[in-house]
């Protein structure tokens, strides 16, 4: 990877992401996507950047996302104003996903990395043919005004990734 | 004669469009649009895993099948209204429609199309196959750019009959993503 901690973290850098809205909360009615303009929304924030390659795989199901979930709040507590899920999937699929997690604070986004854009200028993409073509690799980012203050890549399992790697750190 | 000729031809580029005879036009996105007459591709769909490779073809040579096409697994009308009709209407197709197979199609991956599956309800009758290299919708033509929402291309919403590994009959929304002629109570009829 390109980026590591102490850099700026790149300028222009947008997602696509669906909000979360009460009228929306079946898994079955949608939204419409919107984009995340990351240097508006959060250039002045403290924001934990959690990539997966895909959403409702097995490992990020199960061992990645579910423990940002239960300690969203010790996150927030120690200064983090959101949290971003990261993938390479559409954004109906990412808040479909965010849904099935339980998750409806809005300073905790389901996003999309359209063709996983942002991820690969990074370094930070993984190509996962046939099925599954280019995605965001398993890592997690901690940008705080613009500045990475960490970045760890799991090549397999949830390591540096992980929720409890990223509270150590903050 | 040569004004009765002229007359007629007058006649014929006054009439409607879907009067002219069909041709087959330079498509630009690659295979033309799938018409009664076609083959199901022998191209692999993807079932429950990425390693489970489906040859739908196969499965599709004798009886009869339907071949729904979504643009997006979890998307508006896909979730609200387009499968949930063919699943609740699946046992119909089945007892009084001799329909052995409902698959539904996106160019979304296994997990997604798995997922979604368990959210809307699978079983025997209807099936979710992935397509995430969009390689059989656009062998059959119906993939369309849907980068605004979906980040790539897609499949046009459809509904396909195949009989006995042929395509029969063809019901594809002419918008793309409307749910008009493609919904599962419309082509039930058409049956």
């Amino acid at each position: 990877m390109t980026l590591k901690a102490g850099d700026k973290f790149p300028e222009g850098v947008n997602f696509l992401y669906i909000a979360y809205t009460p009228e929306v909360a079946d898994v079955k009615a949608c939204g419409i996507p919107i984009p995340l303009d990351f240097d508006k929304e959060f250039g002045d924030k403290t924001v934990v950047i959690v990539s997966i390659p895909g959403a409702f795989t097995p490992t990020c199901t199960v061992n990645h996302i579910p423990p940002f979930v239960e300690k969203f709040e010790t996150l927030t507590s120690k200064g983090v104003d959101a949290v971003i899920v990261l993938s390479a999937n559409d954004p109906f699929v990412q808040s479909a996903f965010g849904k099935v997690n339980g998750v409806t604070d809005e300073s905790f986004i389901f996003a999309t990395d359209p063709a996983a854009e942002f991820s690969k200028s990074v370094g930070l993409s993984v190509d996962l043919p046939p099925a599954m073509g280019t995605r965001t690799a398993r890592y997690a980012i901690i940008v705080s005004k613009g500045v990475v203050k960490y970045i760890e890549k799991d090549a397999k399992g949830v390591v540096g990734s992980g929720v409890d790697a990223v509270l150590a750190a903050l | 004669m040569a004004s009765t000729i002229s007359l007629l031809c007058a006649r014929n580029t006054i009439r409607a469009p879907t009067a002219r005879p069909r041709c087959r036009m330079f498509h630009a996105s690659g295979a033309s649009k799938v018409v009664a007459g076609d083959k199901v591709p022998t191209v692999p769909l993807y079932g429950s895993s990425p390693g489970d490779e489906v040859d739908l073809a196969a499965l599709t040579k004798r009886g009869k099948s339907i071949l729904v096409f979504v643009p997006g697994a979890f998307s508006p009308g896909c979730s609200a209204r387009h499968v949930p009709g063919y699943v609740s209407l699946a046992p119909i197709f089945t007892s009084k429609k001799g329909v052995s197979g409902i698959y539904i199609i996106s160019g979304n991956d296994t997990f997604v199309m798995n997922a979604w599956g368990k959210e809307l309800g699978a079983s025997n009758q209807v099936k979710y196959l992935a397509d995430p290299s969009l390689k059989f919708i656009s062998a059959l033509g119906l993939d369309f750019d849907a980068t605004k929402f979906f980040g790539n291309k897609r499949s046009k919403r459809a509904a396909v009959l195949v009989e006995d590994g042929t395509v029969t009959k063809t019901w594809i929304e002419p918008d793309n993503t409307g749910i008009s002629i493609s919904e599962a109570k419309n082509v039930i009829e058409e049956l």
